[in-house]
């Protein structure tokens, strides 16, 4: 058994895992630093006053959690190319910013939703012991709402997240070559190594170690806010 | 001259009228105490001084300057709405304490957020004078705790040092001790007594008709968005003229 | 209140215009100019941009002025896989550099997901599918090939020490047979009576043989050629009659794939004939265990 981790297969397999799931992590992380902003941008305009903005965002969020993120990625990497507007670069580069492009647009719907809960969620009372105290809106947003929405969002985002972790599997269809993309190199031959099937079950190591990490930390934010109610 | 004048205000909410012709007036250092059933628009009138509703007709002055009229639309700019609303301190009937702060950080943050866009008031300033308004409140201990750490009194009092923190003209309270339990009523009536005693200028929408007669120098008997009775306190509870007050009063004293 | 909302809303919407214009403004520059791509190729910028008409119609005028060609492919040996330095090698692969060469240009290889590569060189993410692509209906209607440069059959590959039970049989009647799902070798096996075992991948069939829990399997000539005997994963399989023959089908032919009405078909047509004509194609099919298979006429 120890012979085996040490063998140059294991090790040439490893290595091949080890860069698929860089790229795992890369689009984890861009994703994350993309949706969270953006889906508070979409939260608001879905509860907009403005109606046709209001309407329009509504029906973007529908379209985008009414479809699998798999089409969203297809559609999103080929239909520009097919109709002659070739917005996303040649190479690995291009299909990496098509589809964190993709997965920043779909997760950030999902997690407008959640924010949006999560802001009506916070009594109307907060806001109005904000505004006699002479705040401005934004001061009441920031100063008030926004952490008693951090404290109301955590745990469902916590499972978006973990959800997302996963989901950047889905990037393989368009040939970005994540870490069960590598996995599967070896059933089909990958530098010499052909037939070999524990390379994709063993790339559950990662997701679980990840998630596990990420559970962990999302578990202390949870803590960290419990000091209030 | 009257520190508030409050003439002809009226309020729809759609079809329903909450208010009609309300008109008043409260002078300096005094107490007003508006007492009715709920629905009576009680709560929808203080809302109104606070500017958290608009009136749809009428016009409020504070100190002779005319801060909202109906009729006149350069009362009701929103840039100046924030600043107008500083005349008023308000105590909800569920405190609304922001539950991520402490006690003292409750009473001093909206003064700090006012001190850092104007300048002026050091922090340690403003922590002190918090510290100070908390003591007042018998809360000097309670300075560092968070709201769900106090009893719901406590909480109440935390609000009322948080609404005179920023020195209003008048404070209102609507129903300050509605949602709290009968033996924690005591300590928020207390509180609110002394402050008639400094000669605070409020108005109290409350329940407690006694705390009434005793603390106000004037009493507004409201039903169904109108003012049916309003002066001296020992002549509208205990005395009153007219029969709706009667019967509103009858539930308290057979109650 | 209101102003705050107001302002977040204008955001949303600015964003989404300047996305749309983003878009536009990006289409309008591709149909222009040469197309956004890493121009490694300094020497080669003044000739697109004299002739931009030309560009917009000419398919070696577009991956000249960007300097790389893209050729999409698989992990698929002998003809495309990774060398223990993570280089692309395999006849194709050879073959498709000594191409890109003689274009003055680099070449770039990408893997695609196979089921999308009539997708992929329509939308130009790549610029000819070159990875030991069966010319069959499906790909004659999609794209434009080149002449076809290698021929492939179905062989039953089996054990090697049971492979003369197997000689000279004219039926597989009463054998097990592991087959790629859905590939010209499980049609092979049906006809000739074989009950089937069909797995995801050809290199799924080679483990049932090898594993015992089939008698035998039936892959592409070209992969058997590669992946069985000496000095493989596979030692102790060989491969011995050829399905088409006992069939008397004809062989399987492959091309490479390029763009509908592209000008690269020309250009990959003359550029084998004299590759063929100089034993470059032998030589390289040599290398990798495909000589037997070459069109070399």
């Amino acid at each position: 058994m120890l012979s085996f981790f040490s063998s140059a297969e294991f090790q040439m397999v490893l290595s091949a895992l080890n860069t698929g799931f860089i790229k795992t992590l890369q689009l984890f992380f861009v994703t994350l630093v993309g949706a969270v902003p953006l889906g508070l941008v979409i939260s608001f305009g879905s509860m907009s006053r403005f109606t046709p903005l209001r309407c329009l965002t509504k029906t973007m969020v529908w379209i985008i959690r009414g479809t699998p993120l798999v089409l969203q990625i297809i559609a999103l990497y080929y239909v520009p190319g097919l109709k002659g507007f070739h917005i996303w670069s040649g190479g690995e580069s291009g299909r990496f910013t098509a589809v964190a492009v993709a997965f920043i647009i779909n997760y950030a719907c999902y997690f407008s939703e959640i924010y949006r809960g999560g802001i009506q969620g916070v009594p109307v009372g907060q806001q109005e012991a904000g505004l006699v105290l002479g705040m401005t809106k934004r001061q009441i947003f920031f100063k008030i709402t926004l952490l008693q929405m951090i404290k109301r969002i955590v745990p469902p985002m916590s499972n978006e997240i973990i959800t997302l972790v996963k989901d950047t599997s889905l990037a393989r269809v368009v040939a970005l070559q994540e870490v069960i993309w590598m996995g599967e190199s070896f059933m089909k031959g990958n530098q010499g190594y052909a037939g070999l099937v524990w390379p994709l079950f063993f790339t559950a190591v990662y997701y679980l170690a990840f998630s596990g990490v990420a559970t962990i930390l999302l578990g202390k934010l949870e803590k960290k806010l419990e000091y209030f109610r | 001259m009257a520190i508030l004048e409050v003439q002809h205000i009226e309020k729809h909410f759609g079809d329903t009228q909450v208010l009609s012709d309300i008109s008043f007036s409260l002078e300096e250092g005094q107490a007003l105490s508006i007492i009715g059933s709920s629905g009576s628009g009680k709560t929808t009138l203080l809302r109104c001084l606070n500017f958290l509703e608009r009136p749809d007709h009428g016009s409020i002055s504070v100190k002779g300057g005319v801060i909202f009229d109906a009729a006149d639309p350069s009362t009701q700019a929103e840039k100046d709405i924030r600043q107008k609303r500083l005349h008023f301190g308000l105590v909800f009937q569920n405190f609304n304490l922001f539950p991520q702060y402490t006690a003292l950080q409750n009473v001093t943050l909206a003064r700090e957020l006012l001190a850092k866009e104007r300048g002026g008031e050091s922090k340690e300033d403003i922590a002190a004078a918090g510290r100070e308004l908390l003591e007042l409140m018998g809360l000097a201990d309670r300075a560092d705790h968070y709201p769900h750490q106090l009893s719901g009194g406590q909480q109440q009092r935390v609000a009322i040092a948080r609404a005179l923190a920023l020195q209003p003209d008048i404070l209102c309270f609507d129903e300050p001790t509605s949602a709290l339990d009968p033996e924690l009523t005591g300590e928020v009536l207390r509180v609110i007594r002394s402050l008639a005693e400094q000669k605070t200028t409020m108005i109290i929408v409350t329940h407690e008709m006694a705390f009434a007669r005793d603390v106000a120098d004037q009493v507004i008997f409201m039903d169904g968005g109108v003012i049916v009775e309003q002066g001296d306190p020992r002549e509208v509870i205990d005395h009153p003229k007219e029969e709706r007050t009667k019967q509103f009063l009858s539930r308290y004293v057979n109650g | 209140m209101m102003k705050s909302k107001k302002l977040w809303a204008l955001l949303l919407a600015l964003a989404m215009v300047l996305s749309l214009a983003a878009c536009g403004g990006n289409s309008d520059s591709g149909a222009k100019d040469a197309p956004p791509a890493d121009t490694s190729a300094p020497a080669e910028t003044d000739a697109p941009a004299e002739g931009d008409q030309q560009a917009a119609d000419s398919d070696l005028a577009y991956v000249q002025g960007k300097g790389t060609l893209v050729v999409g492919m698989t992990d698929f040996a002998p003809m495309d896989y990774r060398d223990a330095n993570g280089n692309w090698i395999g006849f194709d692969a050879d073959m498709a550099s000594a191409f890109a060469e003689s274009l003055g240009v680099k070449v770039e290889f990408q893997e695609i997901t196979w089921d999308y590569k009539v997708m992929e060189l329509d939308a130009k993410s790549i610029d000819c599918v070159w990875n030991g692509m069966t010319l069959n209906d499906e790909v004659k209607a999609a794209m434009d090939t080149g002449n076809a440069y290698c021929l492939n059959a179905q062989v039953l590959v089996v054990p090697a020490d049971r492979a003369a039970d197997f000689e000279n049989l004219t039926t597989l009647e009463g054998l097990n047979v592991a087959v790629e799902s859905g590939s010209a070798g499980e049609d092979a096996a049906e006809a000739l009576g074989a009950s089937t075992t069909a797995v995801a991948k050809q290199s799924d069939a080679l483990m049932e043989v090898s594993a015992g829990t089939a008698d035998a399997a039936v892959i592409d000539l070209l992969m058997a050629g590669a992946m069985i005997g000496e000095g493989t994963n596979y030692a102790n399989l060989t491969y011995t009659i050829n399905l088409n023959t006992a069939q008397g089908l004809e062989s399987e032919e492959y091309g490479v794939g390029f763009r509908k009405g592209s000008d690269l078909v020309d250009a990959w047509n003359s550029f084998w004939s004299g590759a063929i004509a100089d034993g470059t194609v032998l030589e390289t099919g040599t290398t990798y265990g495909v000589q037997e298979s070459l069109i070399l006429e």
